[in-house]
């Protein structure tokens, strides 16, 4: 399956200027197979945590738009940082570039950015959430 | 008195035994600043604050002591200045104790009840000495509080043998237990206390009311004097707290002896249900903040009345968190504040067949491991309040944390950072995706070093085992080397470093000392007469009247075949006198015989001198008297110093 949100933010991108970051974000590069990642991860955590994660990341992107409207970067850096290590298990590169990127703009307090990279970022989670949905999802058993 | 409590080489003995009931870090601070000279409020104030929990008990006891109808104490200062120095060090000591010590491996030794109970003594010696005045107010709980620590410091050090002698214990019995100590391990929990006490700077004035208050009438201090007053004062506020504890079917059985107890210190009958009532009080006042066992008893007055029974109301006992489950291979803390991930690391981890705990973050991470002491600790690093490596840090930073193998979780982009983790104090890390086989694999590795520690553990355990045991082998083989088999009395070796010891005392303070000499007339004739037996018995029945007609700080010696002595500090020659002459009637009153001779005794008395140059001088001079007496014809009291 190919994400909507398959531009490129490369991590020459993270290094502009942050105006010229945003506007990376906007550029269509290889589409993303999130249903041939999936496959690849490993398919007992898949079965796991995939129905607690959907459950989960709308209310983590609200808390990016809090963290980002009261500028405290330190709440964006550590849910952009948990979002990261949640969608390495899905092997969601996409994701964990836009998540990746949203904890290095907060490092960096370069916050004009960082609207346009949460919507990036939830773009990114919507395809994967898609994915996960279409996904035939192991029953958790022992590791 | 001092050495008669407690020798201070088997105390060290004790303490290397194992480990001894000591005070936490926070609380070792605050005490040792309030040792030194220079200390002010305003050091003492930010040496409090790092520990909040003493905080609220330091405000709470000081609105305890303050005066009726003044303004509540609320800050951390006005309670240093009420309290003043020596009480807050002897309240920080005692609290962590408290805290530190709340469970053991001692398995029939009941934990709760010994805390609670030592919180309703504190609190009633408190209210004791407010009607009183035995004691400062202010030292006074803390006093009570650890009245009873040498009981606690047994279960500590000698868990296996303490068990066994709880066991053989039929009920609440002080004196066997005392008794039962003294064979099993040549000591007692009332030697333990006293010398704890002392090694913790308590004054000497309390410290020997505290060896003697579980048998008051023992303690030979003058009757109406201070140490008198603290003695009967602990006494009755133990048996206060033996009521509070009772199953409430037994606790009116228990009211005559708390009035004759009373009444010991003149305290009046409603005066003394009106202060126990308070005592209840403040018992579930101190239990809550201590998250100690209390219960709800009906007035004192009711229970003074036939059948006044009442059913408990238990409190926050259960608040208190229990150890968890034995068995598993280990118990592993995850501190993570994403659930998701929480959820995860716990399948994994309890696929493994380990015991789980969990934690939001840092903080919460680092209380959780101090209360629940996991073996393994998996941990987020970017987490809120505090961070996976900061709670690393802090946690080796104490006794039970650097022990816990600590695995940190991290993306493959920050392995560069890994350095500082481990500075921290991390022992391993994870990566980011999780993969269960190399968790497993990591946890596994994790068990071999903590098995590896446990059985280091172990094995200092058992060399304290043996240690401990071979410090009693040894304590018993002293006490052998000066003890006489037949009597039990310490022989002629003990007594002559015992007089010793007495004359220094008495040159130093300038009190008088006597001794007795006391020897069984016609003891041979009862030997060949009635057999050795019948001898051996004699002897023992002679010693047991001596003794009985002596103070508790007098000491009676076996010095010879038919001979003993007596060594009584601060003891005039007349007074000396007259005891020798209750003992002489008490022995001619036993009315032994051999042949038609009276088995009685003759004694010398004589009482430390300028003229003497030294104990055996003491000595010798009663040795003229008892010769002086066989002279006269046997059974008499005779001194060379003053014929009569």
């Amino acid at each position: 399956m190919l994400g909507s949100e398959d531009f490129d933010v490369t991590v020459a991108a993270a290094q502009m200027p942050a105006s010229a970051n945003a506007a990376a974000t906007c550029q269509p590069r290889v589409p993303f197979d999130y249903g041939q990642a999936l496959k690849a991860a490993d398919q007992w955590v898949l079965g796991l945590i995939a129905q607690p994660f959907r459950g989960d990341w709308p209310q983590q992107i609200d808390s990016l738009r809090r963290a980002q409207a009261t500028a405290d970067t330190k709440a964006l850096c550590r849910v952009a940082h948990t979002l990261r290590g949640l969608a390495a298990n899905f092997n969601a590169v996409p994701v964990l570039d836009a998540a990746g990127r949203l904890e290095g703009l907060g490092h960096s307090r370069q916050l004009e950015a960082v609207a346009a990279c949460i919507d990036h970022l939830e773009a990114c989670l919507r395809s994967l959430d898609l994915a996960l949905a279409e996904y035939p999802l192991a029953r958790p058993q022992g590791s | 008195m001092e050495p008669s409590l407690f020798d201070k080489t088997r105390f060290e003995q004790v303490k290397a035994a194992g480990n001894l009931p000591s005070p936490k870090e926070a609380a070792l601070k605050i005490i040792r600043l309030t040792q030194r000279s220079d200390v002010g409020v305003h050091d003492l104030e930010k040496a409090v604050q790092l520990d909040p929990a003493f905080v609220g008990r330091l405000i709470k006891a000081a609105n305890s002591v303050k005066a009726s109808g003044h303004r509540p104490i609320v800050s951390i200062k006005d309670a240093l200045m009420v309290m003043g120095i020596p009480a807050v060090r002897s309240l920080a000591l005692g609290f962590s104790v408290l805290s530190g010590y709340r469970t053991g491996r001692c398995p029939t030794f009941n934990y709760d009840r010994f805390w609670s109970q030592s919180v309703v003594c504190g609190v009633a010696f408190q209210a004791i000495a407010r009607f009183n005045r035995a004691a400062p107010v202010d030292e006074a709980f803390s006093l009570g509080l650890l009245a009873r620590i040498g009981e606690l410091a047994l279960a500590t050090v000698y868990p296996n043998e303490f068990c066994s002698l709880l066991n053989q214990l039929d009920g609440d019995d002080g004196g066997r237990l005392l008794q039962l100590e003294r064979e099993a391990l040549a000591l007692t929990h009332n030697e333990l206390s006293s010398a704890m006490l002392i090694e913790w700077g308590f004054p000497r004035v309390y410290v020997e009311p505290v060896y003697f208050h579980e048998q008051p009438e023992t303690c030979g201090f003058a009757e109406g004097n201070r140490q008198f007053l603290i003695t009967h004062s602990l006494a009755l506020a133990q048996h206060i707290a033996s009521i509070c504890l009772a199953p409430p079917g037994e606790r009116k059985s228990l009211i005559a002896e708390l009035q004759r107890r009373g009444a010991r210190l003149s305290i009046e009958a409603d005066t003394l249900n009106t202060l126990c009532d308070q005592v209840v009080i403040d018992w579930a006042e101190w239990g809550r903040l201590l998250k100690v066992r209390y219960e709800a008893l009906p007035p004192f007055e009711e229970l003074c009345k036939p059948d006044a029974v009442a059913e408990p109301i238990v409190g926050d006992a259960a608040e208190i968190p229990e150890l968890p489950k034995e068995g598993r291979q280990m118990r592993v803390m995850l501190v993570e504040d994403d659930r998701t991930t929480r959820m995860l690391l716990r399948a994994i981890v309890e696929s493994g067949g380990h015991e789980v705990i969990e934690a939001a973050n840092g903080e919460d991470g680092f209380n959780r491991a101090l209360e629940f002491r996991p073996h393994l600790i998996v941990t987020d690093w970017v987490m809120p309040v505090m961070s996976g490596v900061e709670m690393a840090k802090a946690l080796r930073n104490t006794k039970p944390g650097r022990d816990m193998y600590i695995m940190i979780l991290t993306a493959i982009d920050e392995e560069e950072r890994l350095i500082e983790a481990f500075d921290s104090g991390v022992d391993d890390y994870i990566t980011k995706p999780l993969r269960p086989k190399t968790i497993a694999a990591r946890l596994r590795a994790g068990l071999r070093v903590v098995s590896l520690q446990q059985d280091n553990a172990h094995d200092q355990e058992e060399l304290r085992r043996v240690a401990a045991e071979l410090a009693i082998s040894n304590r018993r083989l002293q006490e052998l080397a000066v003890t006489d088999a037949l009597t039990g009395f310490p022989n002629r070796r003990y007594a002559l470093e015992r007089l010793k010891q007495e004359w220094s005392a008495s040159v130093r303070r300038q009190t008088p000392l006597s001794c007795m000499v006391i020897d069984v007339d016609y003891f041979k004739q009862v030997n060949d007469s009635h057999g050795h037996d019948f001898g051996d018995e004699t002897l023992k029945r002679i010693g047991g009247v001596v003794k009985g007609a002596l103070r508790a700080q007098d000491v009676v010696c076996r010095i010879g075949g038919d001979e003993f002595l007596a060594i009584c500090p601060d003891t005039t020659l007349d007074a000396a006198l007259a005891c020798a002459e209750r003992i002489r009637q008490q022995v001619l009153a036993l009315n032994i015989r051999a042949r038609d001779l009276a088995c009685t005794i003759s004694v010398g008395v004589a009482e430390r001198d300028p003229s003497m140059s030294g104990p055996e001088g003491l000595v010798k001079r009663a040795d003229e008297g008892a010769y002086l007496a066989k002279e006269k014809g046997r059974n008499f009291v005779t001194s060379a110093q003053r014929q009569i």
